[in-house]
């Protein structure tokens, strides 16, 4: 065994994809969690916004600006999902699913297929990289910067009186509008960040891959979702600050385990997205039981543990 | 003053037929009124009180609130005059974010939400002291979430949000029906005390006659979407449950002579 690519895979690799799929699940985790939404386009606007980034760099605009346009189109792309449900009473499911296959086309035709960073030309990553005198994991360092801020940002706007309206909205439309909140509005605003969000982790993971298919963006949110599940599963977040932390470290948990099984020598990588879903179902499942077991957690009605403790003490 | 002029609402059922549940309906409600309402199942009480929040839009009448009209207002645009009790325990209370979040959406009830953190310190203090005020030692749980708390205890909470900024108009829709009989009559004192406290102004919906008559200066007998009878404070201590029931049967038989 090659010891040293071991350790280079624990403590780069699997961090990178864990980092820029923390920021996916913050996303889908708006998205999901706090306006109720399964939101499909996830699968399309992910590579979307990588292949507009790469593009943009490769016809000669600086990395960190094609990241601002591809997050800013992100954003549009949000507009209209929301747009869909709010002023055409499209399902909003339904809607997230037109608008992942409308994104398609675009993808196809901005990469005609692949996308591939040009010699010569820098990401993000490459211009830090070479700010920092080719420090080992400046990588890391910067989506770890990324991370915080988006997360910290994130905390911040959802405990502000805005940021709670929406929260009121996702969780219960009578009691947000019996207190003069427009649901309508706060369903747009929360779908623009949360696609904003997907989008700039798109574009960071096109530009840290430097390549990007059109289909390459498959079961994306499979990721984001499961990673929200194993973080609820690990933490049983009992506030907000705690399940944001969590989705940062489930998001790291989950591309360890991953990465794990996909150096098995002999893991066939075909039957990597199928290992995705088989891992999310048990992931939901045990978050699913957990609940159940919770839910009669006070002292008329003992957990399932607390009743087996007390039978092991009598 | 709020006013409701010549309401009709209109449902279409699933079989294309109009179902006429208010009609021609006007009710003047004076400030500091407190008035009980009362009605069978489908008499449209609960139409009634939708129309004047905004959740329902009137096929034809006006809606109007101290020489405002407000009947094209939706219901949150409208948010600011009104507090509402629902029937439901979980739909006035978000059982997910904690107690001081749930006041915190409160207190800027019908107000522009800005980006200003929203548990501000001099606030806490201020829904800490409203919390003792209920009796209930809920004042060291502001940080639990919501659904910790009881049937009861959620609605005294809600009573407390749709009061915190003083509306124009409290709407309460059967607030006690969901809640066992204990429960029951400590949240109903508690709006006793806050609308008197309070000098609000309120509308009461509720299946119990009894207490129709024990609450509130006013007591208006809704049926078939018209209003029966409008009895005032003097004429309400006069009345029994078995005159109110007289009431509604007198009402039906008229009616049905008439057709």
């Amino acid at each position: 065994m090659n010891w040293s690519a071991v350790l280079q895979f624990i403590f780069t690799d699997a961090p990178t994809q864990g980092l820029i799929f923390a920021i996916v699940a913050l996303g889908v985790f708006l998205s999901f969690k706090i306006l109720n939404v399964a939101d499909m386009s996830v699968d399309s606007l992910f590579p979307f916004a990588g292949i507009v980034s790469l593009s943009l760099i490769n016809a000669g605009v600086p990395a960190f600006i094609s990241l601002l346009i591809a997050v800013a189109l992100g954003m549009i792309v949000g507009y209209i999902n929301a747009a869909l449900h709010v002023y055409l009473k499209i399902n909003p499911l339904l809607a997230s699913i037109i608008v992942m296959i409308a994104l398609y086309t675009p993808n196809v035709i901005i990469s005609k297929g692949n996308v591939t960073l040009l010699e010569g030309k820098n990401s993000i990553f490459m211009e830090v990289n070479s700010l920092f005198n080719n420090m080992i994991a400046s990588k890391l360092v910067l989506l770890v910067l990324f991370v915080l801020v988006f997360f910290v940002a994130v905390y911040w706007f959802f405990g502000t009186e805005l940021g709670l309206s929406i929260r009121a909205s996702g969780k219960n439309d009578s009691m947000a509008k019996a207190n003069g909140i427009n649901t309508k509005k706060t369903y747009i605003l929360g779908m623009i960040l949360s696609d904003g969000l997907v989008s700039l982790a798109g574009a960071l993971y096109g530009q840290m891959s430097k390549h990007f298919s059109a289909d390459g963006g498959r079961g994306t949110i499979v990721i984001g979702l499961a990673i929200i599940f194993l973080g609820e599963v690990i933490f049983s977040s009992k506030s907000f600050k705690l399940s944001l932390l969590s989705l940062a470290i489930g998001g790291l948990i989950y591309w360890l385990i991953i990465d794990i099984i996909i150096e098995i020598p002999s893991f066939n990588t075909n039957y990597l997205n199928l290992t995705k879903a088989v891992f999310m179902t048990l992931v939901i499942s045990i978050y699913e039981l957990k609940k159940k077991l919770a839910t009669h957690n006070n002292e008329e009605n003992p957990t399932f543990m607390e009743r087996l403790k007390r039978k092991i003490r009598a | 003053m709020i006013e409701l002029k010549n309401i009709d609402k209109d449902f279409i059922t699933g079989d294309k037929e109009i179902n006429h549940v208010l009609k021609n309906l006007s009710l003047t409600i004076n400030d500091g009124d407190f008035i009980t309402l009362i009605g069978s199942n489908g008499s449209g009480k609960s139409t009634l009180l939708n129309t004047i929040a905004g959740s329902l839009k009137p096929t034809r009448g006006e809606v109007i609130f101290d020489d405002i009209d407000v009947t094209k207002l939706k219901d949150y645009q409208r948010a600011g005059l009104i507090g509402r009790v629902f029937q439901d325990p979980n739909f006035g209370t978000i059982g997910d974010i904690s107690i001081e979040e749930n006041l915190a959406i409160a207190l800027r009830r019908g107000e522009k939400r800005t980006l200003r953190w929203a548990l501000k310190k001099e606030n806490l203090k201020r829904y800490q002291e409203h919390l003792s005020s209920l009796n209930l030692g809920l004042e060291g749980r502001m940080k639990e979430k919501m659904s910790s708390l009881s049937g009861g205890q959620r609605q005294a909470v809600t009573l407390l949000m749709a009061t915190l900024k003083k509306p124009k108009l409290l709407l309460l829709d059967e607030h006690t029906a969901a809640l066992d009989p204990k429960a029951s009559i400590k949240i109903l004192q508690l709006t006793d005390t806050l609308i008197k406290e309070n000098s609000l102004t309120a509308l009461m919906i509720t299946h119990n006659l009894k207490d129709a008559l024990k609450y509130g200066n006013r007591l208006i007998m809704l049926q078939e979407g018209r209003i029966i009878a409008d009895f005032s404070k003097e004429e309400k201590e006069h009345l029994s449950v078995e005159d109110l029931y007289k009431k509604f049967d007198e009402d039906l038989n008229t009616e049905s002579a008439k057709q």
